[in-house]
């Protein structure tokens, strides 16, 4: 299966790319996909223990035991500055 | 009438604000805010603010907020929110709001913006005379690739 990952305003200056498609063997929680992605982007681990950061699934805050499917789409994001 | 949306040009704020009066009947007021781009920050020159949205989320979620704000007291609203890049003076958020009575309408306008400014997801890169930063929330600013 594969999730679209998109990273908003200054989380893609930390990852170096504005989105991504991710491959996993299978359906997983939100919190273990979290983990592999700060594995993959340790800057993006720091900037999460300084900043509040959100995460989208389809566009709604995700839930803790929340899992992910297949077409699914995660957005990261610090908090809105619109206005 | 409800209208909300994330938009990339100027709007026209007389032709609104005449349209709304000429739709209204027994209200008497309309209770207006609009948000422009700062010329100096912290003694900084702004040159520009660039704003990026998430679509199609952050137009569901701005529409959400809209509708979770208003009530039946609420006979017209109107939010238009632009992205893109802006100069200084320009406008960059328009709130229009006509109640049954004042009092409501300020109210709401004022619960609109903050819930906007904190929900909907919109970002700001400012650019000024001392560098690039993103801004956080209210007003935290973060320069461009001091994190990277």
């Amino acid at each position: 299966m594969e999730v679209k990952v998109v990273y908003l305003g200054l989380i893609a200056d930390v990852t170096g790319r504005k989105e991504e498609r991710v491959k996993l063997d299978s359906e997983i929680e939100f919190s273990e996909f979290l983990s592999m992605l700060f594995i993959k982007y340790p800057k993006l681990k720091e900037l999460s223990e300084k900043l509040e950061l959100i995460f989208l699934v389809n566009g709604v805050k995700y839930r803790d035991d929340e899992r992910l499917h297949d077409g699914d789409e995660v957005a990261i994001m610090t908090v809105p500055s619109g206005g | 009438m409800v209208d909300a949306r994330i938009i990339d040009k100027e709007v026209d704020i007389n032709e609104v604000v005449k349209e709304m009066i000429k739709n209204s009947g027994s209200e008497g007021s309309l209770v207006m805010f609009l948000g422009y781009v700062k010329e100096f920050v912290d003694g900084h020159r702004v040159s520009k603010l660039i704003y990026e949205a998430y679509e199609p989320y952050s137009t569901q979620i701005l529409k959400r907020v809209v509708d979770e704000v208003i009530d039946d007291d609420i006979t017209d609203v109107r939010v238009y929110h632009r992205v893109g890049t802006l100069r200084p003076h320009e406008p960059v958020i328009y709130i229009f709001v006509i109640a049954k009575n004042r009092s409501k309408a300020f109210e709401k306008c004022r619960e609109l913006l903050e819930r906007i400014k904190h929900e909907v997801p919109i970002f700001k890169l400012e650019v000024r005379d001392d560098g690039e930063y993103w801004i956080v929330g209210d007003g935290l600013r973060v320069k461009r690739n001091s994190l990277t």
